[in-house]
């Protein structure tokens, strides 16, 4: 059997909140199938998922992982200043034309 | 020099009404509408609004921390030969839809730009990260930063992409000249 982890397990609180959803058939069915094929109810393999998903997407913004080529190549990248854009120095002259500090 | 048309400051709840912003992407009105405030709260981002003389919010954008590390950084820093590198990540840019076309949202980036300049003098960042919004106009969008001279961070995944700070430093000084 496949095994996943409930990624809310640790947490030592009661399960007091309740939430309905609305489900297309066929993704419930397979959600059904997925949480039976590694032995976990329904509830608990959405919440588990649905958490991961969202502590991944906090992280996401606050952190980038680059495999050791790329982190090196980015590296080298920033600490180039590179020629004038003038692209850049036209966004520059908008924002002083649009924009005053309040 | 005319006078500019808007103001831009930071998130008030008292000034900046985000019932009523539509940019057009509901994902981003409801992210603006329901994810902000507990963030600005526990200091995880800032969100910075423009709004015109009539206090209307027309615009906004949203800076946070970031960090590029190398996968199995633990391993590797034991090296001694690779370090985090810190960065500015632009979370969100909109502009109302009855202000859209008018150049304000490439006067936000600008705003944007500028301001993780100026973090950058504070604690040293060496780049403004973003992700490029994956809707139908995300080639266009794509290109329009690739022209302002962003690159996609990792090749594999080209719709996260960066502009060095020393890149932006370079034109923002030469633009005030």
């Amino acid at each position: 059997m496949i095994h996943i982890a409930d990624h809310t397990s640790q947490i030592a609180e009661t399960k007091s909140q309740r939430k309905e959803l609305k489900l297309k058939p066929s993704v419930a069915a397979e959600i059904q199938a997925g949480a039976d094929a590694v032995g976990m109810d329904m509830s608990t393999f959405m919440a588990s998922a649905a958490y991961r998903m969202a502590l991944d997407v906090s992280a996401q913004q606050h952190l980038t992982t680059l495999q050791p080529d790329q982190f090196d190549a980015f590296a080298k990248a920033v600490d180039y200043a590179g020629q004038k854009n003038q692209a850049l120095t036209a966004l520059f002259e908008k924002r002083r034309a649009l924009l005053k500090d309040g | 020099m005319a006078e500019q048309p808007y103001t831009i400051r930071p998130f008030d709840k008292a000034l900046h009404d985000r019932g009523a912003f539509s940019c057009g992407v509901a994902a981003m009105d409801r992210w603006l509408k329901h994810s902000v405030t507990d963030k600005i709260a526990n200091n995880r981002i800032r969100l910075w609004c423009a709004a015109d003389n009539d206090g209307k919010m027309v615009g906004f954008y949203a800076l946070a921390a970031h960090s590029v590390q190398v996968a199995h950084a633990g391993q590797i820093a034991q090296r001694g030969d690779r370090h985090a590198i810190p960065a500015i990540y632009l979370v969100a840019l909109a502009v109302d839809r009855t202000c859209q076309r008018a150049g304000l949202g490439s006067a936000l980036l600008g705003d944007a730009i500028a301001r993780s300049i100026a973090i950058s003098e504070q604690l040293g960042a060496a780049a403004l990260i973003l992700d490029v919004l994956q809707d139908e106009t995300r080639e266009k969008r794509m290109a329009f930063y690739a022209r302002l001279g962003f690159r996609a961070v990792d090749p594999g995944a080209p719709d996260r992409m960066y502009l060095s700070i020393k890149a932006a430093k370079l034109n923002y000084l030469s633009s005030a000249v």
